[in-house]
């Protein structure tokens, strides 16, 4: 039996790179090629694996109040983005801009691509949706 | 996240694996400009430098070499270009001495080594008279990372990302340096702060007052790697990424019991390649005055023994070797050009850290570079034109991917052809009106191809829920082969080729079984694609309004340099009337490692017993009762995945499930031990829980099917055969076995923002131990479990505090819990006593044994007396 010098961060990384097992297959669910802007209010937040939630009233352009639910990566994975849990807590209920894939279906659905929190904090989904 | 496979291929065939790296040990200035180097090229790690700023130690890891037995020694250099002093080891490789440190005064050469099954740190003299002084020693695995300038204590790491002080003076009992996962200590050089690598969020510096106390300083900014002190303490050193990063500095300022941390700024490219290494050493040691540093930085020529480095060879067809092309490099991708007078590829540049398109002159040798990638950039998939006169290729920047063609010749400059949307994609080929692209971005399988026009917009013609591997259209622009798993094995297939849209038609053509690459011959009357036996097959084609075709004959056999059965397409090719053959030939590989053997253990770790015959066995599991063991049999290369079981007394093996879809998912037996349970991946990416007869016989019974694209691993059955639990993604479940396939519905149980799994029934059913990370490394936990709801507790027992890598079992009665710390190359199976009444309790870990090789999810029989391992038979 051997002392390896392989050993080390193999547990980091596997808990900071294993961010994303996706949760179902997402090309299935979202069209990639259907990206939809929305600006509106935080309203809720659901910071759970296998991918966090969060629900955002968006105003259209029509003035009209859509509810929109955006699905993003695990909450690991902002850790490499230098975002917590709490940034988007202490946005709830203000206004945010997001970018999402929409949901083949149609719906008020969407894989989250970036979102600008009230601070301006810009954060990037890439590679999980680029 | 999904990114493709092909990408993680390409990556891995790119890169010079990081055992084999030849380095060289380089003095470099504040500028990153090389002064000196010192001592020949070879496979460093972890320089540190002596007081007296000449002198410095290193670990020589002669993985590379095979007759080293993948271990290595310590060695001491001054300058100069001769070869060092060894001090520690004697070269046979038998033991690995690993991150040599220097003593304060310079005298001494502290190092770590693993003897007789325990983890030491040794002392020895730097000058090499007299022996060796242990210090300290335990079952654990050891890496020094920082002596005092008192001498007074010293700093080791352990596997788990923690970090130890062991006081040199008194009772010598060692204590942690942080709560969290932590790497990489530097004490500073009045003694009073320490250095670290923190992992609690991503990887970044710190710095808190030594040897205790309170009070983080965060270092680094966008993350950091390897801290290293300047000699007066003023400056502060770290490397911005684990590889190929910029070497950062940061002013450091105390004012009493306050310290205070500038900005970072880079200094240089540090020229350090981690190639995928993952380090528990200091990659680079600074003079005293901060004005030089000491980096084992790459040779740009390969090593003799690099398995990495290819020579481009000829082949005629009959397999000789007729010729070779330019320098032996690190080479992928080769595509003769339509003429064969050229080959286009990816070449890796170890030193720079980049890799682009070249293209080299088939007759003369001589290279064009065609692109000039940064470090940052990814290349790949390179391809001629019809005429010869453009390559194409993908260019990775900034996470996008992007189609560019370029003049074959490297004059001008290169063109966009089509942004694409989404990463990992691969080119095929540039047919006369088409550039053909491969996707499997997130789960589809999509050939496109992209017309040739002003404003391209991509045509889907084919879709599958299987990969389509190494598309080439035919010459005729009819047909496409391609490789794929949809008939349950590697096999290669043709389909029509209609822009007009996806057809159905398709024919297989292989029987049994194929790999890339796939080639047509210029003619269109002969298809060429790989044996899993290392054959290059050809076969006959008709295609008139249909596609005939002969079956497949043996042309020749590919070098046994190769491995079989694994898909070589990157690195061979064929063009025109296919005459010739090119292939990038690696090294011959030294001889397969001997197979695993199915052993039992005592408590101690002793081998008791064998089971069965040696071979590619893992994760095995004792049946309830213990008399039986279901295994996973891994094929040698690619090909179907084996359960079997066996009797321990006779050693009689029955096949339970022969598959491709067999995923890696734990196995578990049913209560009475009548079946075995595993884990399949069905087309569409459906993880599905099936149930089948231990002894083979029957169908395969569907259980559950998950939500498609998302992973299963499944963990226990409570003992009333009720419920199963698997994870998912982090999130435990809890499956009701009551009902149908089309009923079932399973109950998220453990769904937070940190990562739970692996979860153990206890023996009465009435709890189940699982990890989480809520500590940010996994940690063992025991909940209530209700088995009238099949829902846990809300209060939960942690029973670790120093790191788990995997889970294994309850003790029959419910008194005993198993786990591991450590990874394959060095497991540690540890037990603590556990009460579930009145109250959950638990006892203080401890150490049982320690076994290369670790067992499957229950390796342990009821009465906790005997373990299942699968480990090399000597």
């Amino acid at each position: 039996m051997t002392l390896r010098l392989s050993l080390l961060f193999v547990l980091g990384i596997t808990l900071l790179t294993a961010t994303a097992s996706a949760h179902h297959n997402m090309s299935a669910i979202f069209d990639f090629n259907d990206r939809v802007t929305l600006s509106g209010t935080l309203t809720k937040l659901d910071w759970r694996n296998p991918h966090i939630e969060i629900l955002v009233d968006a105003k259209r352009d029509n003035g009209q109040i859509e509810g929109w639910k955006a699905e993003g990566p695990t909450p690991i994975f902002f850790r490499s983005r230098d975002t917590t849990k709490a940034d988007f807590e202490k946005a709830l209920g203000k206004p945010v801009k997001l970018e999402v894939s929409r949901a083949r279906d149609g719906s008020h659905w969407g894989l989250l691509r970036n979102i600008t929190l009230l601070d301006g904090k810009v954060v990037n989904l890439c590679p999980e949706n680029c | 996240m999904k990114i493709s496979c092909a990408t993680a291929i390409l990556v891995a065939v790119l890169l010079p694996a990081a055992h084999a790296q030849n380095l060289q040990m380089t003095w470099v200035d504040r500028a990153g400009k090389a002064i000196e180097t010192v001592g020949p090229g070879g496979p460093y790690r972890g320089p540190d430098l002596a007081p007296d700023g000449k002198r410095f130690v290193v670990h020589r890891h002669d993985e590379m070499n095979p007759e080293k037995n993948g271990n290595g020694d310590v060695w001491i250099f001054e300058s100069g270009a001769e070869p060092g002093k060894r001090l520690a080891g004697d070269g046979s490789g038998k033991i690995e001495n690993v991150m040599p440190m220097w003593s304060p005064d310079g005298t001494r050469v502290v190092y770590g080594s693993m003897r007789n099954g325990k983890g030491g740190l040794y002392m020895k003299r730097a000058d090499g008279t007299g022996g060796e002084e242990l210090l300290i020693e335990s079952e654990t695995m050891k890496v020094p990372m920082s002596w005092s300038p008192d001498g007074k204590y010293l700093v080791y790491w352990v596997p788990g990302n923690i970090q130890w002080i062991l006081p040199l003076t008194g009772d010598r009992k060692p204590f942690q340096l942080s709560d969290g996962p932590t790497t990489h200590a530097q004490i500073s050089p009045d003694g009073k702060w320490v250095a670290y690598n923190s992992f609690v969020s991503r990887a970044e510096i710190y710095v808190k007052p030594f040897p205790t106390g309170k009070g983080e300083v965060h270092v680094s900014k966008d993350g950091g790697f390897f801290p290293r002190w300047r000699g007066d303490g003023k400056e502060l050193y770290y490397l911005s990424a684990m590889s190929s990063g910029q070497m950062m500095a940061v002013d450091i300022s105390v004012n009493g019991s306050t310290l205070q941390a500038g900005a970072p700024h880079a200094l240089f490219d540090s020229g350090y390649l981690n190639l995928n290494h993952p380090t528990n050493y200091h990659v680079f040691a600074v003079a005293r005055d901060g004005q030089r540093f000491l980096i084992p930085r790459p040779d740009a020529t390969p090593g003799p023994d690099d398995p990495n480095a290819r020579t481009l060879t000829l082949f005629d067809r009959q397999g000789n070797a007729v010729g070779t092309v330019g320098d032996r490099g690190y080479y992928s991708n080769v595509q003769l050009s339509p003429d064969q007078t050229r080959v286009a590829l990816l070449r890796a540049d170890p030193v720079k850290g980049t890799t682009d398109v070249w293209v080299i002159d088939v007759a003369k040798g001589k290279g064009t570079q065609i692109t000039s990638n940064k470090r940052e950039d990814g290349t790949r998939t390179p391809v001629w034109s019809p005429d010869g006169k453009q390559i194409a290729y993908i260019g990775s920047r900034s996470g996008v991917d992007t189609i560019y063609k370029k003049a074959s010749s490297g004059e001008g400059s290169e063109e966009v052809v089509y942004r694409l949307n989404g990463a990992g994609i691969t080119l095929q080929e540039w047919t006369a009106n088409y550039l053909m692209y491969y996707s499997q971005q997130l789960g589809g399988n999509i050939e496109f191809a992209l017309p040739l026009t002003a404003d391209p917009k991509p045509v889907e013609v084919a879709r599958s829920q299987f990969p389509m591997l190494a598309v080439r259209p035919s010459p005729d622009h009819r047909f496409i082969a391609f490789r794929s798993n949809e008939s349950g094995r590697d096999q290669i297939w043709v389909r029509r080729f209609d822009t007009a849209g996806p057809s159905a038609d398709k024919w297989q053509i292989s029987t049994d079984g194929g790999t890339g690459p796939v080639f047509w011959r210029a003619d269109g009357k002969e298809l060429y694609y790989l044996s899993l036996d290392r054959s290059m097959m050809v076969v006959s084609v008709r295609s008139g309004t249909g596609f005939e075709f002969d079956a497949p004959k043996v042309l020749f056999k590919v070098p046994e340099a190769f491995p079989a059965g694994q898909g070589i397409g990157p690195l061979t090719t064929t063009s025109g009337n296919a005459e010739r053959f090119l292939m990038a030939v690696p090294r011959t590989p030294p001889p397969p490692p001997a197979l695993p053997q199915i052993t039992i253990l005592d408590r101690q770790g002793k081998p008791v017993k064998t089971v069965g015959e040696p071979e590619r066995f893992n994760e095995p599991v004792f049946s309830p009762d213990g008399s039986r063991i279901v295994v996973r049999k891994m094929p040698a290369t690619v090909g179907d995945i084996e359960i079997w079981t066996f009797d321990v007394a006779t050693g009689k093996g029955n096949l339970v499930a022969k598959s491709n879809q067999i995923t890696g998912s734990n196995m578990i037996w049913s209560p009475d031990g009548k079946q075995v349970f595993y884990g399949v991946n069905r087309p569409g990416g459906v993880n599905v829980i099936i149930r089948k007869m231990a002894d083979g016989s029957g169908p395969e019974e569907e259980l559950y099917r998950y939500t498609p694209g998302a992973p299963v691993t499944i963990n226990d059955i409570t003992p009333d055969g009720k419920f199963l639990t698997f994870d998912s993604g982090g999130v435990i479940l809890i499956l009701p076995l009551a009902g149908t396939v089309a009923t079932r519905q399973a109950i998220e149980v453990a769904r937070d923002e940190y990562f739970s799994f692996g979860g153990r029934f206890s023996p009465d059913g009435r709890s189940i131990a699982y990890l989480c990370t809520e500590t940010d490394r996994p940690e063992l936990y025991v909940r209530a479990f209700d088995p009238a709801s099949g829902k846990l507790g809300e209060s939960k027992l942690q029973l670790t505090k120093d790191g788990v890598s995997s889970i294994v079992s309850w003790r029959a009665d419910g008194r005993e819990l198993y786990y591991r710390k450590g990874d394959m190359n060095d497991s540690l199976t540890m037990a603590v006593a556990v009460a579930t009444t009145p109250r959950l309790q638990a006892s203080t870990p401890r150490f049982l044994f320690r076994a290369a090789g670790a067992g499957g999810a229950k390796n342990i029989n009821r009465d906790g007396q005997r373990f299942v391992v699968v480990v090399p038979k000597d």
